[in-house]
């Protein structure tokens, strides 16, 4: 009686933790609002929110709203879409390699996607074909990978990651012959700024693309998530087990690329997230990609959202996020670690 | 209910790893192939079961060329089991269990009650419903064997092929599989294909036997008729005896140390 009531009390324990993982990237944006250079007091900040539902005479102005809706509300959306597409896009990228030490950019995509950035502002074009050009080049390095590991016939998975890492440093080493060539007083700076990555230039219609690109592929992996596992016994295993192995190889990793690809596009190289956001997850709910998946979402999107009021609350000059990221998440990483049984020895 | 009808397969043109492969099994029959180290024993085997294609012939399920099925109808008439792996992340052995019912679950499902019931009692079958909440990564190699078999179970499958079930096993859990491999055979009437290097085996479980060798698998009958001195010899290239002991009932070899 007493180890049912017990069990009773672990599951909904545990069920209790997934609300809290669910609900916190939402709890955390909504007080994000209210947090900023530009300072704000709480009822302005409530006011100018409910200006479009509650018509009023503006007590507000201009500049006032503009930060709310324009620069704040865009920060946040974006942080959330993007924390928590690239943790879905590391959560798929490791089950379907087998290997816990693999990142969403394994194939390629943040490299090429950096280079597509870089070569567009060395040429000064604008963002939107800044944007594009990073997009492009990330498909199109993850594409190369696939057909270099094409030509070695087998479709070990091993041939294909050793593919997307040549590709990637191919990228890495194109991306530094841009900073060599690129004028050292505005050009050098902007590129590097560009791939360490920051949200201060997201803008609503990057929200509206961000959302096309993340959320149905995240919503796919999450509801093919169980089929997911049979990949961690491998491909002829998982094949043997009735799953057309190639065709949802192939579809997960379409669907982390773009993810990836337009990440990097809207706010540059985020390391990280992609790597370890899964393996806390997997501390909490388990291995099982039903729900590892849906919960390295929520707190890839909680991560980053947070990460980002440090990037620009913490100093008066913005910090890039692809060094907060590491720094912040390194020792609360090894504190987890040390505390809690990770599983994989 | 199993034939192979001229199997052949080869990764580069020159050299064959079998060819002109043919043999069938009745209902509840058990088959163990012998065969010398990188013979070609699992690639056999893989083809059975069309983990890999084969490049002629054809392998029939209850009359029906497998080329013809779906993989999903397939996987649920054949469980596969592999040789013993390490998986990387830590499932539990019910989640590992579990898996085995993926082609009766469509693809954008999950394990309902009765999937986890099925997966039980495959577990329960084997006897490892005990460890059903442990790590698989923290089991030992005994029971990692028979979860594998108890996740082939779940498929429901009327065939079973496994390569090398009782690799890396010690004395006790070898039989352990075995017996629990028999008993499948027998009271639930699966077909069992399996590779093994111990010849003994083949006397414990009094099955059919195939020898493979030279691309070929020369020999397939009564374990006591195809598993003599002289086919020991041909196979491993040292000379074994066959001895008949009235203690145990049955044959066993014994390698002469040259």
């Amino acid at each position: 009686m007493v180890s049912v009531q017990v069990r009773w009390v672990e599951k909904n324990m545990v069920s209790l933790g997934i609300v809290c993982i669910i609900l916190s990237p939402f709890i955390l944006a909504v007080i994000s609002l209210f947090i900023g250079q530009y300072s704000l007091d709480p009822i302005t900040v409530l006011t100018i929110l409910f200006s479009p539902v509650i018509h009023s005479d503006p007590t507000w102005t201009e500049a006032q709203s503009n930060v709310i809706f324009n620069i704040r509300i865009p920060r946040i959306l974006g942080a959330l879409l993007i924390g928590g597409g690239l943790s879905v896009a590391g959560a798929v990228y490791q089950s379907l390699f087998r290997n816990p030490m693999v990142s969403p950019d394994i194939l390629g995509v943040s490299s090429g996607a950096g280079f597509g950035a870089a070569v567009a502002i060395l040429f000064s074009l604008p963002l939107l074909l800044i944007e594009g050009s990073a997009f492009f080049f990330g498909l199109l390095s993850v594409g190369f990978a696939i057909l270099l590991s094409q030509i070695y016939k087998g479709e070990s998975i091993l041939v294909l990651v050793l593919s997307g890492i040549i590709m990637g440093s191919f990228f890495t080493s194109l991306i530094s012959l841009v900073k060599f060539v690129a004028d050292p007083t505005s050009k050098l700076p902007a590129i590097t700024y560009w791939l360490m990555g920051s949200l201060s230039a997201v803008s609503m219609p990057d929200i509206l693309f961000a959302f096309i690109f993340i959320v149905p592929g995240s919503l796919y992996c999450m509801i093919i998530g169980w089929r997911l596992n049979a990949f961690s016994l491998g491909d002829e295993e998982a094949g043997a087990l009735g799953v057309d192995t190639r065709r949802m190889k192939y579809i997960l990793i379409l669907i982390s690329t773009m993810i990836t690809a337009y990440s990097v596009c809207i706010c540059g190289i985020i390391g990280w997230i992609g790597l370890v956001i899964p393996h806390l997850g997997r501390m909490m709910v388990g291995p099982d990609n039903a729900r590892l998946i849906p919960v390295s979402f929520f707190l890839g999107a909680a991560y980053l959202i947070l990460i980002d009021n440090i990037a620009r609350n913490a100093t008066t000059a913005e910090i890039p996020l692809g060094i907060l990221t590491a720094i912040v998440g390194v020792p609360f990483f090894a504190y987890i670690m040390a505390r809690r049984d990770v599983g994989w020895t | 209910m199993f034939s192979i009808k001229n199997g052949g397969f080869s990764y580069n043109p020159e050299k064959e790893i079998f060819k002109n492969v043919t043999f069938s099994l009745k209902k509840g029959e058990i088959l163990c192939i012998l065969g010398p180290n990188g013979i070609g024993k699992s690639t056999l085997l893989k083809c059975c079961g069309r983990v890999m294609p084969m490049h002629t012939g054809e392998v029939f399920i209850e009359g029906k060329g497998i080329t013809e099925l779906s993989r999903q109808r397939l996987a649920q008439k054949v469980g596969y089991v592999p040789q013993a792996h390490k998986m990387v992340f830590p499932f539990s052995v019910l989640q590992l269990v579990l898996l085995g019912r993926t082609p009766h679950i469509p693809a954008y499902s999950r394990p309902g009650k009765r999937d986890i019931e099925i997966a039980m009692k495959s577990m329960e079958i084997v006897g490892i419903e005990h460890l059903k909440d442990a790590p698989v990564n923290r089991i030992s190699g005994g029971e990692c064997q028979l979860a594998m078999i108890a996740r082939a179970l779940a498929q429901e499958p009327s065939i079973l092929i496994l390569d090398e079930p009782t690799n890396h096993l010690d004395f006790g859990n070898q039989v352990k599989i075995l017996h629990i491999l028999d008993k499948l055979a027998k009271t639930q009437k699966i077909t069992i294909i399996m590779s093994t290097h111990y010849p003994d085996h083949t006397f414990l479980l009094s099955c059919q036997v195939g020898i493979m060798q030279n691309g070929v698998v020369s020999l397939v009958g009564q374990a006591e008729k195809v598993v003599t001195e002289k086919s020991l010899e041909d196979t491993y290239q040292i000379s074994i005896g066959v001895h008949f002991i009235k203690q145990a009932n049955r044959n066993v070899c014994v390698p002469s140390y040259p």
